[in-house]
């Protein structure tokens, strides 16, 4: 009986944001039917008429962005990692690779993308080095600070059974570093599709963030929208991913007691 | 048999942001298969000495040995058991793999580690309890879990570091009569940190009472009541005249009145 009243509730909260938002777009439309709206802010008709014209473009280029997303993101995330580990297991080079880290979180992604499109054309690879680049230092900082978040009475309990620093880092480091991996990939994964789409910016000829600038430069507001309500999704989606990895790993229970 | 433990003109100076000298000159002996108490108040070196015999710190001047030799070897043989004072189990690993950690640590695989988690969760009194994970047990619970961890790779030296410290009396006492009752029937040299006069009195063959600044051996007293303890013994005449001699010693004769009513836990 409970359960099924907590289903109701839950269904109900979860409802009521979505009838908000649908009462929103209803206002809208209607002011904007009278002519009520400035030119800048189209009907929801209008958005959807962009959309609804040719969907398979606006797909094919939501697409571009969110591959090159991934595929940056995984890479930032294994070097990271990777990174992190290193720093943890070989306390000289830690000082190093943060230091490194903190001056490609620096350099503004803005200016450094033309110079990458010098170097490799106006091509996927260089949006993936920029979607790599925007979410690698959140992914580094929290792999190091969990690595090292390990209380010291158990990095002692290993020592007492004389652990390599490997199954230190295997059994005690990595499993301790969990919650703090996790909440910076909530944080990384929707940098790397604002990476994506900064680089796009500089005239790709693919993704959401190119067909964003193009429906700029032609004043056809309605797509520009359209566009941005991907690139919206797009970053929503990449987080409740993270979001939902962190929920599999970590079950309820064990996240209370790691704190 | 069990290996023995001792310390010759131990001494361990912290250079940090000032020179703190925690022990000076610690000489202690125990044969193996004993069992030995430390006792003394906080901050007067008795984790560090333990450390030290664990090879977790080294000492700046003197020497220990395990079995005659360096702790090291003891330590790289897997041969000391150390229980903290907080069971600082594992949280993401359920009580049965808490207790296998060191043999996952020593690469024992297959056949010989089976049953052999659960056998020793039967005898801390644990049974059933292996799938549980660490937050889901009490505190005394817990501690037991951490005492079978320690005794799974049957370690030549048991150490402890205030095991039972954070415990409440009445579920400290029964404790006391399982570490007893585990240490009879394992045989391992054992060395236990406490604040309690009374605890160490119960426990131990010799109890080592420390004085701080420069953290030293005061004074060793044997403890003359047969085995196995009980809790009766606590009542009898002769343990009261090792507390009473283990209290002088820690107080010195002093009978200032504002000390008298000091309960025995104030020690710590
Ligand atoms: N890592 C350390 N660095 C500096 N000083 C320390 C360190 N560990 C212990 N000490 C100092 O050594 C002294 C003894 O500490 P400890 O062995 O923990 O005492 P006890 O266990 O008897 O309470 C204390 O004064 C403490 O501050
Ligand atoms: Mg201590």
């Amino acid at each position: 009986m409970s359960e099924t009243a907590s289903w109701q509730s839950r269904l109900a909260l979860s409802a009521a944001p979505l009838l908000v938002i649908a009462a929103l777009l209803l206002a809208i439309e209607i002011v904007a039917r009278g002519g009520g709206l400035p030119m800048f802010l189209p009907s929801p008709s209008a958005v959807w008429n962009a959309y609804a014209g040719r969907p398979s473009v606006f797909w094919e280029n939501l697409w571009a962005t969110t591959w090159k997303s991934m595929l940056g993101f995984a890479i930032a995330m294994g070097l990271a990692l990777v990174a992190a580990g290193l720093g943890v297991v070989a306390h000289r080079i830690r000082e190093p690779i943060y230091r490194t880290g903190v001056f490609v979180q620096a350099v503004p992604l803005i200016a450094l993308t033309p110079l990458l499109v010098v170097w490799f054309g106006n091509t996927a690879r260089t949006h993936v080095i920029i979607a790599a680049m925007s979410s690698y230092f959140p992914m580094l900082v929290a792999g190091m600070q969990g690595f090292r978040a390990a209380a010291p009475q158990r990095l002692e309990l290993m020592a007492v059974l004389s652990a390599s620093r490997w199954q230190t880092l295997l059994y005690v480091q990595i499993p301790n570093a969990l919650p703090y991996l996790f909440a910076g990939l909530k944080i990384a994964a929707p940098l790397a599709v604002l990476g994506t789409i900064t680089a796009e910016w500089t005239g790709a000829d693919r993704g959401i963030g190119a067909m964003m600038l193009y429906a700029l430069f032609s004043y056809n507001v309605p797509t520009v929208w359209l566009t941005v309500i991907g690139a919206c999704g797009l970053s929503v989606a990449f987080f409740l991913f993270a979001a939902c990895l962190e929920r599999l790993a970590i079950g309820p229970e064990t996240l209370g007691a790691t704190r | 048999m069990s290996q023995s433990l001792s310390a010759r003109y131990v001494g361990k100076v912290f250079d940090g942001r000032g020179r703190v000298v925690a022990l000076r000159d610690v000489n202690m002996e125990v044969p193996g298969g004993g069992f030995a108490a430390i006792i003394g108040p906080s901050g007067c070196g008795k984790s560090t000495l333990l450390r030290i015999f664990a090879d977790l710190l080294q000492p700046t001047t003197g020497t220990v040995a395990i079995g005659g030799g360096a702790p090291q070897n003891a330590r790289r043989t897997k041969s000391i058991g150390f229980v903290f004072q907080s069971a600082t189990l594992l949280p993401w690993r359920t009580i049965r793999r808490n207790v296998e950690l060191p043999l996952d640590v020593a690469g024992e695989r297959g056949r010989s580690r089976e049953g052999r988690a659960d056998a020793l969760l039967s005898l801390v009194g644990l049974d059933g309890f292996g799938d549980s994970l660490p937050h889901q047990l009490s505190g005394g619970m817990q501690q037991r879990a951490a005492i079978a961890r320690a005794l799974i790779l049957k370690p030549e030296i048991l150490l402890l570091d205030e095991p039972f410290g954070a415990l409440d009396e009445i579920t400290r006492q029964r404790m006391n009569l399982e570490l007893l009752r585990i240490w009879g029937e394992t045989k391992t040299t054992a060395v236990l940190v406490t604040h309690s006069i009374a605890e160490a009195v119960l426990m131990a063959d010799r109890v080592f009472v420390m004085t701080p600044r420069p953290g030293t051996i005061a004074k060793a007293v044997d403890v003359p009541l047969e085995r196995p303890r009980t809790l009766q013994m606590m009542r009898t005449p002769a343990f009261f005249d090792v507390v009473n001699e283990l209290r002088d010693a820690l107080f010195g004769t002093e009978t200032e009145p504002a000390l008298e009513p000091l309960p025995l836990e104030a020690v710590s």
